[in-house]
């Protein structure tokens, strides 16, 4: 299983290797800089575990934990 | 010799106003990542000559605003605030078509790119799109004073040489370098300023751009590739699987993309994925990669961690606990104010136009005429007038709550909940406003990107029971149902109360699924949510915003 950054605990952070599946969603998360070898970090989730708030090329965003597993990591 | 015939009157030929003048001014559009201050920009460059206007075809809407130079006049058009060009919704479109214009003489003759210094990467990627297009641009960098802070330091002559477009860093609210930055877009538009330096990508794309520009002109293979067909291309090679393709999404696109053209760039894409290259994926690999190699010349980087505030605040207001209490709290309050604060205003008003009405009718004799005026004109505008001061107080504390960073917190805490029956954490506010009154209500359901999201909202907003209607709950349920008690704590009337309530907050979930699988059928969109900075909501903002609304 690929690690995700679903997968990140709170405040784990990890590198980028590629964003799977070529639709919209996708293309949509490499535009706003989610790309192979930018460090991204999960700072924390919701209270009910979704969306993910995290971190990337210094600015934060929401994600639902159904994007976040979009993002692959090494 | 004849002396020339003055028999014959002469028309005078037409005269068209020059470029520059009030009847002719200068087009710059606008544009920018979403939070970057662009609107306090806006605002600081064209002041109260701000009006609302109306982008055709869709549903969000425009502001035009302008300003003059010396003797030259200029017309701001502000775009909608995106993160790359390529379109995802029709109302996205709108920038791409906006830039095209109908034809080589109606594009705006410069453009003026919002850049947010603390955000310089990303930022730059609709900046390095928007080179692309042929126009003069120029580059107006915003929060420089939190870059600084933040120990960031850009040198911004290395980069608006990088770029070919110059780089003036403003101050909005402190109204710094509001006339660089006028001087500089004079420049622009009168060609004085430094030529775009657009990204170029790999040799084989750049050929088949060159190809599919030159089916531009009406499927004629034309030897000279003007600047807006190759802009045009491009955009068309890149996005063309998706909404750029698509011939209904957008008549005035349609009409300047032939058919031939289409074609080609279909069998471009395919030619250049038989190679290896990704398409769309190698336009966000090319221009994060030059983005890299011109912030290497002029960017640093403090050390230190960067937004402390922000995390600290943060930390309370989405934490799991306190972050949903003080959220709560917050709504309850909300809908306290927009209930009670605004009652001695309303009834204010009421009274008003009771006074209106019985004065006017003093003076009309009995009979449908005075009972059109009284009844029908004075009270008719009464009723309506009444809801202002509910709805400025409602987009008040919704400006602040979107201007502070908050609104995109609520949004996050509220998600989980909201995605349960379709929607997004966004559509939470205007819904909760909705229990007080559904006009300001849906009205703020207006910044709901997504389409069918908005709709949806709207729709079912006045299922969530309004303030109005609680006299006539309690009216019908004293007149039917009989004052019995139920299960020894709970009175019929109570419950039959809090039945009304629920049917609604029921049956809207069901009706939002329903209306998103049928009537509202479309393509899912991203959830993806910038949580920007916190900074104290700008006076200046909130009163513009509630006076505009």
């Amino acid at each position: 299983m690929v690690r995700t950054l679903d997968d990140l605990g709170p405040g784990q952070e990890g590198t980028i290797t590629r964003i799977a599946g070529e639709d919209g969603l996708s293309h949509r998360l490499a535009e706003l800089g989610f790309t192979r070898g930018v460090t991204v970090r999960s700072v924390r989730r919701a209270p009910l575990g979704d969306p993910i708030q995290v971190r990337i090329r210094g600015f934060e965003l929401a994600v639902r934990a159904s994007e976040a597993r979009r993002v692959e990591l090494a | 010799m004849t002396p020339p015939s003055s028999a014959t009157a002469r028309a005078e030929p037409p005269h068209f106003p020059a470029l520059g003048s009030s009847a002719n001014p200068y087009v710059v559009a606008v544009i920018g990542n979403p939070n970057t201050g662009k609107t306090t920009l806006f605002n600081a460059l064209t002041g109260l000559s701000q009006r609302t206007g109306n982008y055709p075809g869709v549903t969000i809407d425009s502001t035009i605003g302008s300003f003059t130079v010396e003797d030259s006049h200029f017309l701001l058009v502000d775009l909608p605030g995106s993160y790359s060009l390529a379109p995802r919704s029709p109302d996205e479109i709108v920038a791409v078509r906006a830039l095209v214009g109908s034809g080589e003489t109606s594009r705006p003759h410069a453009v003026l790119c919002i850049v947010d210094a603390t955000n310089l990467e990303r930022n730059l990627y609709l900046l390095t799109q928007i080179l692309d297009c042929g126009l003069p641009v120029v580059v107006g960098l915003t929060m420089v004073d939190v870059a600084k802070r933040e120990g960031i330091r850009i040198d911004y002559r290395a980069l608006g040489k990088r770029l070919g477009a110059p780089v003036i860093p403003v101050h909005a609210a402190r109204r710094e370098g509001i006339s660089p930055l006028r001087r500089a877009i004079q420049d622009a538009v009168q060609q004085r300023g430094p030529a775009p330096r657009p990204v170029r990508f790999a040799a084989e794309i750049e050929s088949e751009v060159d190809q599919v520009a030159r089916r531009m002109a009406n499927g004629k293979r034309s030897r000279v590739i003007g600047k807006r067909s190759r802009f045009l291309a491009k955009r068309l090679l890149l996005d063309g699987d998706g909404l750029l393709g698509d011939t209904l999404s957008d008549d005035v696109l349609s009409r300047a993309i032939p058919q031939a053209a289409r074609d080609f760039a279909a069998s471009a894409r395919q030619r250049l994925r038989d190679r290896g290259i990704a398409i769309p994926a190698i336009e966000v690999e090319c221009r994060y990669q030059s983005i890299a190699d011109v912030l290497e010349a002029s960017l640093a980087n403090g050390d230190a961690p960067r937004f402390r505030w922000t995390r600290r605040i943060d930390a309370v207001i989405t934490h799991k606990l306190w972050g949903t209490v003080l959220f709560l709290f917050g709504m309850a309050l909300v809908f306290q104010a927009i209930f009670t604060w605004a009652a001695p205003f309303m009834d204010a008003i009421d009274a008003a136009f009771s006074s209106i009405g019985l004065f006017v009718g003093n003076f009309l004799g009995e009979g449908a005429f005075r009972s059109l005026i009284v009844d029908g004109v004075i009270a008719g505008t009464g009723s309506v007038i009444v809801f202002i001061p509910q709805i400025a107080i409602l987009f008040a504390l919704i400006t602040i709550m979107e201007d502070s960073g908050y609104m995109a917190r609520a949004a996050f805490l509220m998600d989980r909940v909201m995605s349960g029956f379709g929607l997004s954490g966004r559509s939470f506010i205007p819904l909760l406003s909705s229990f007080a009154c559904a006009v300001p209500g849906i009205m703020s359901a207006r910044s709901i990107e997504s389409r069918r999201d908005r709709l949806a909202t709207i729709m079912i907003a006045p299922l969530m029971s309004c303030s109005a209607r609680l006299p006539v709950y309690v009216l019908f349920i004293a007149a039917f149902i009989p004052a019995r008690s139920v299960a020894g704590i709970f009175g019929l009337q109570g419950l039959t109360l809090f039945a009304m309530y629920s049917i609604g907050l029921l049956v809207a979930p069901l009706v939002a699924l329903l209306l998103k699988r049928t009537a509202l059928k479309g393509a899912e969109v991203p959830f993806l949510m910038e949580l920007p900075p916190y900074k104290i909501p700008s006076w200046r903002v909130v009163l513009f915003r509630v006076y505009d609304r």
